[in-house]
């Protein structure tokens, strides 16, 4: 059967959420800034919340959610837009933690996470695209740990993580390493992306890694936490599909020309139906998705790409088509639309657009019906 | 019917593109090939130096300057400007308001303006849209009343393109509010120096200052800047979007940013494979090219009817779609341009001074996602898609 009720637990960490953003986060503080959003206030709130505790495991010392409750954390980081690490360090870093071999490095990696650490991932290379399996720096050993050379890009949050998990190839595999920020032989070139979030480019020359997961299981340590990264992002982005309808909606009903709400048109009727249910579309695939946090890679990737296919082609249409509703005030940096519509743009690329998820999806899919 | 050009046609197509090659300042080519803000002297600079040879205006008549081309010519040197990545001339003075001049304005106005326009002596910025008068540009508030030699200007424009460069305004203004709104409107030039205008700022989400309000409060504009009739101005102003929506199409500067697309996406791939073995990507980039081709031939189409001086009603209805369709092919590849620059085209370009580790080929992938986010506007100004819908629908008999 079908369930899509939440528990207690669940409720009680939306509304705990929404209250302390509906409070704290004011869409003025977001539109104000020239450049990235200070978030170094909300994340400590966030910490206190326990928000970064929540999908690391019980056994590692934290509270061992699954996709409900990234899903609700998603929903409303998104829909208030919040800027702030979350998906690098609680959803892909835990992630790759829970993989680490070394019980005490393990549970001593996840214990900084719960207590508010900021991590970022160091995976995608400056030619790798959205093939998560085109890594070409490399680690090599060097007296009780590893020395790391190559490049990194766009690295979500390296600038102001306090620890960076680093893949390089070692022994013929994929392997994550930890590596300091401030270490010798790494160079951060860090900038604000269009949608005010930070990101950076990474040059390892040298730099001294510490082994997390070995070469064994990083590969597939790594696929983990692009697959739960990617039902993050449709989450993130059904709610932001959410919020730009209803803002589209208010908008046309209060916009007057022709002596008239523009909403009394057909035409601005008919758009706006079609976006309301392309965004419904979206959340379903998005929860969809979310259900599959813990399935088997083969089950959640098929699913997740479907997501970030129908997601990606739905948000297109839904940003595109509010700012067009707007007018030129959807245009203005002063207008939040503007600001909804570029963190879903930017969304819609992150680890795999439009065209990857939906090749992905044929061949996953393809195979499904092959092994049965 | 012969939809291919003649060799006169191709010589003097070659003759425009090696000029601009040879004249152009190259950091300026550039910068427009990657989509980036030219400074006003980048903009002035090059307008003088096509301006000298009448090629800022093709349109204008011989005896006020322009180069007395065919409509083919004019468009083939259009094209040819912008394949070599020619800055577009500021359309509010060649465009906008000197073809008001040069078909109902006085003497005196001709012989002072239009000499200024060619050469680019004024920036001319484009007061029409007003908060509450958009799509709905006839419910335009702005009143202008007459006293003795003056007229006191009091209102607000928007979305004021450039303002802040600008010293003259093309300003729609109300001179009397008795009749239906689409009377009672005049063409006035306004000096942007004037005491009572001011000018604010609005940033556009790349984060770029393009537009702007415009304010005027008890702004003396003198009896004789008032170009045509007093109260005219709604024609005018249908007169004057009607050539916008001639040169909207952009076939050419499409053109050239298919060209670099394609350049670009040949090594954008995984591993530096090219995007253009990857069908989707391969798919929508042909669908593109087609859309242009089909676009380029409709404007030859029209155009050869307009000289042989027989246009059609059926292409004088069709006319406001070929902006429609100019604008979707022009926002089509400002997001392919973001498909292929991928997740590295998350950088802002505000931030990094365009390069991603420094290197100077990255440029394109940190432009990218700033330009898309920019043209959105191309659907809106001018009349918007959904307007110029309306219109052709109005156009055509019977709907």
């Amino acid at each position: 059967m079908v369930d899509i009720t939440l528990t207690e637990e669940q409720r009680m960490l939306r509304e705990t959420l929404e209250r302390y953003l509906g409070r704290e986060h004011p869409m003025e503080a977001r539109t104000a800034g020239a450049g990235a959003t200070g978030t170094d206030g909300h994340w400590r709130s966030f910490v206190e919340m326990g928000l970064p505790a929540v999908p690391v495991s019980a056994d590692n010392g934290g509270i061992g959610g699954g996709g409900t409750e990234i899903a609700i954390i998603a929903e409303q980081l998104g829909r208030n837009l919040v800027a702030a690490p979350y998906l690098e360090t609680a959803v892909m870093a835990a992630s790759i933690v829970e993989a680490c071999d070394d019980v005490g490095l393990r549970r001593s990696l996840a214990e900084e996470i719960v207590a508010g650490s900021v991590y970022a991932v160091a995976h995608f290379e400056p030619d790798s695209r959205f093939d998560a399996g085109h890594v070409n720096a490399s680690a090599v050993p060097q007296g009780d740990g590893f020395v790391l050379r190559g490049a990194k890009a766009s690295v979500a949050w390296a600038d102001r993580a306090e620890r960076l998990l680093v893949s390089a190839r070692l022994d013929g595999g994929v392997a994550i390493f930890a590596v300091d920020p401030g270490a010798a032989g790494l160079d951060v070139k860090a900038y604000v992306t269009n949608d005010g979030q930070r990101g950076a480019d990474l040059r390892l020359s040298g730099a001294k890694g510490v082994l997390v997961v070995g070469p064994e299981r990083g590969g597939d340590a790594i696929d983990t936490a692009i697959g739960r990264a990617r039902i993050y992002l449709a989450c993130e982005a059904a709610a932001i599909m959410r919020r730009m309808c209803d803002l589209t909606r208010e908008y046309v009903a209060t916009r007057q020309q022709f002596g008239t709400a523009i909403g009394s048109f057909q035409v601005i009727q008919h758009r706006l139906v079609d976006m309301y249910s392309q965004t419904e579309q979206s959340l379903s695939m998005a929860l969809l998705a979310a259900g599959s946090w813990d399935a088997p890679a083969a089950e959640r990737d098929r699913v997740t790409s479907a997501a970030r296919a129908l997601v990606s082609r739905a948000g297109r249409f839904v940003g595109q088509n509010a700012v067009q509703l707007h007018g030129g005030i959807g245009m203005a940096w002063e207008t939040p639309l503007s600001h909804y519509f570029k963190r879903l743009t930017m969304n819609g690329i992150q680890m795999g657009d439009e065209s990857y998820h939906l090749r992905r999806f044929a061949s996953l899919s393809g195979a499904a019906q092959r092994a049965r | 019917m012969n939809f291919r050009y003649s060799d006169e046609d191709e010589a003097f197509r070659e003759g425009i593109a090696s000029f601009v090659r040879n004249n152009i300042d190259p950091e300026v080519a550039r910068k427009v090939r990657d989509n980036l803000p030219l400074t006003k002297e980048e903009h002035v600079g090059w307008e003088r130096t096509i301006g000298a040879r009448g090629w800022a205006a093709p349109h204008w008549p011989v005896e006020h300057g322009g180069p007395g081309w065919s409509a083919l010519q004019r468009f083939i040197c259009e094209e040819a400007l912008a394949s070599e990545c020619a800055p577009r001339v500021n359309p509010c003075g060649v465009s906008l308001i000197a073809p008001v001049i040069i078909h109902f304005g006085n003497a005196e106005q001709k012989a002072y303006y239009l000499p200024r326009i060619l050469m680019s002596e004024d920036w001319w910025c484009q007061g029409f849209s007003e908060p509450n008068a958009g799509s709905d540009l006839a419910a335009l508030r702005t009143r202008a009343e007459r006293h003795g030699d003056h007229y006191l200007l009091n209102g607000q424009k928007i979305w004021t393109t450039q303002a802040q460069y600008a010293n003259l305004m093309v300003c729609l203004a109300r001179t009397d509010s008795s009749g239906r709104k689409q009377e009672g409107i005049t063409v006035l030039i306004v000096d942007m120096q004037a005491p009572g205008v001011s000018v604010r700022p609005i940033i556009t989400m790349e984060g770029s200052h393009e537009v702007n309000e415009v304010f005027f409060e008890n702004v003396k504009v003198p009896v004789e800047n008032v170009v045509g009739e007093e109260g005219k101005g709604w024609s005018y102003a249908k007169f004057m979007l009607e050539y916008e929506r001639f040169g909207t199409p952009e076939v050419g500067r499409s053109k050239q940013q298919l060209r670099r697309l394609k350049e670009i996406a040949a090594t954008a791939g995984t591993g530096g494979s090219s995007l253009l073995d990857d069908p989707d990507f391969a798919a929508r980039v042909a669908w593109v090219e087609i859309e242009l081709m089909a676009l380029e031939t409709t404007m030859l189409r029209f155009l050869s009817e307009d000289d042989g001086g027989r246009r059609s009603a059926a292409t004088d209805a069709a006319i406001p779609m070929l902006k429609v369709r100019g604008t979707d092919i022009q926002q089509e590849l400002s997001e392919l341009f973001v498909i292929a620059a991928g997740a590295r085209g998350m950088a802002w370009q505000h931030g990094l001074d365009g390069t991603l580790d420094g290197n100077a080929d990255t440029r394109w992938m940190t432009s990218s996602a700033s330009h898309y986010f920019n043209w959105r506007k191309a659907s809106i100004y001018g009349g918007s898609s959904e307007i110029q819908r309306q219109i052709t629908a109005k156009n055509m008999a019977g709907l």
